[in-house]
């Protein structure tokens, strides 16, 4: 167990010193965020900004996911860590971790962008706010991630290949869709004991486990 | 005779096509092999296959007469493959790059690491990002992370790429007094840098 903390550590702090020095995919983040907050101005003062907030972190999603899984591939079109004497299931696993971080960057990103540049309050429940936030990097991150490094490295062609996916996060979109409704709609305890956030917190725990397992197994056997 | 390496009937196809079939060879311990062939022949593929990269294929590799598919992880600590291509991450430094593969493969040899350092001449480059080495530094820093991990059998797939005539001696030096305790070398190289080798073998691809 020791071990496989040391890894997911090594991998994981790796990742961040990478980031941090090429700052390209934050670029893209804001340029994107930007972008989308720009369209989001159709729609101020209605009741689908919130809506319009997770629809943008899922397409910024997408799109930094696979930049980020393609920084592990190296000249030759191999995933780097391919030769790790190590599970395979961990490298995915420090993956999702390293993406849940960037995604809740990007989940504070956009509605500070979205906020700054319509003038409008997007969510008042801050706690609510930050606790689906969570739950919704957590399963996307454990998805994207583990697709995106599987079609490095079975080169797949490219982004269209994630069309395939989109059945997949269908069931986890209309859960956190149910969910948002009822951040700012009620009293906190309805909010934690509805059927769509425990549901929600189910898929989470559901994907965080099986992802890292089909990643291993699909690559290696 | 138990043999270092078996492949038996090794066969590969791409999309139907045939890559190669019915490749047997043996390499015994302590010996340096040679895999020759014109190109698309199926060298790295084989080397890929030998080194768990590859696991749709027919036939059987066997390591000291264990088959590899069922050898699991720690097969990666006895066969290591080295790519043509140097595989790196740009922003990280020479240095850091080479530690993080240690502590991946839970290696501490500071010394070895110091003195592989300075036989390739990458001490002046120890601080700079991996994106401002040439192909030929990059290269020599992926032969020092192969080489810290020390495996038993250590497979190079065109070496010589991008070094120059003192990089090519120097590591011609290293390979040919790396098989030791029963370990062995196989390479595969279209280059004459593997020339002035003393080879225990060749292994001929049509």
């Amino acid at each position: 167990m020791r071990d496989f903390f040391q890894i997911v550590l090594l991998i994981l702090k790796k990742d961040i010193r990478v980031e941090i020095r090429e700052r390209l995919n934050l670029v893209y983040l804001f340029i994107l965020s930007l972008t989308l907050s720009l369209i989001g101005f159709i729609f101020i003062g209605s009741d689908n900004m919130p809506e319009l907030f997770f629809f943008s972190v899922l397409i910024i999603s997408l799109i930094t996911n696979q930049r980020i899984s393609r920084q592990e591939v190296s000249l030759g079109g191999e995933l780097i860590l391919i030769n790790a004497p190590c599970d395979l299931s961990i490298v995915c696993f420090s993956k999702i971790l390293y993406f849940i971080l960037v995604n809740t960057f990007v989940c504070i990103t956009v509605v500070s962008t979205l906020s700054i540049v319509s003038g409008v309050i997007i969510f008042e429940n801050t706690t609510n706010f930050v606790l689906l936030c969570f739950l919704f990097s957590i399963g996307i991150s454990s998805i994207l991630t583990t697709f995106s490094m599987m079609l490095e490295r079975i080169k797949g062609e490219g982004q269209f290949m994630f069309i395939l996916i989109y059945p997949l996060i269908l069931p986890f979109l209309i859960l956190t869709y149910n969910s948002i409704s009822m951040i700012d709609g009620s009293i906190d305890n309805d909010f934690l004991t509805s059927f769509s956030l425990q549901a929600l917190i189910a898929f989470d725990i559901l994907l965080l486990t099986i992802c890292p397992i089909l990643f291993s197994y699909s690559i290696r056997r | 005779m138990q043999y270092l390496l078996s492949v038996r009937q090794l066969e590969k196809s791409f999309n139907s096509v045939t890559i190669f079939n019915s490749i047997n060879f043996n390499i015994e311990g302590n010996s340096i092999y040679k895999l020759r062939g014109p190109n698309g022949a199926g060298k790295t593929t084989i080397m890929r296959i030998i080194s768990s990269q590859i696991l749709d294929y027919g036939g059987e590799v066997f390591l000291e007469e264990r088959n590899i598919k069922n050898i699991g992880i720690s097969l990666y600590k006895d066969v290591h493959y080295l790519a043509p291509h140097p595989s790196l991450y740009d922003y990280l430094t020479l240095e850091e790059n080479v530690i993080f593969f240690s502590k991946l493969n839970k290696l501490d040899n500071l010394d070895k690491r110091n003195s592989l350092f300075k036989k390739f001449g990458l001490e002046d480059y120890r601080f700079k990002k991996a994106y401002q080495l040439s192909d030929g530094t990059k290269k020599k820093v992926s032969i020092v992370i192969s080489l810290l991990v020390n495996p038993r059998f250590l497979i190079l797939d065109e070496p010589y790429t991008y070094l120059d005539d003192v990089s090519i001696g120097v590591l011609n030096n290293i390979i040919q007094h790396y098989p030791q305790d029963g370990g062995g070398v196989l390479l595969a190289d279209n280059s004459t840098g593997s020339s002035s080798l003393d080879l225990s073998g060749l292994i001929d691809l049509k």
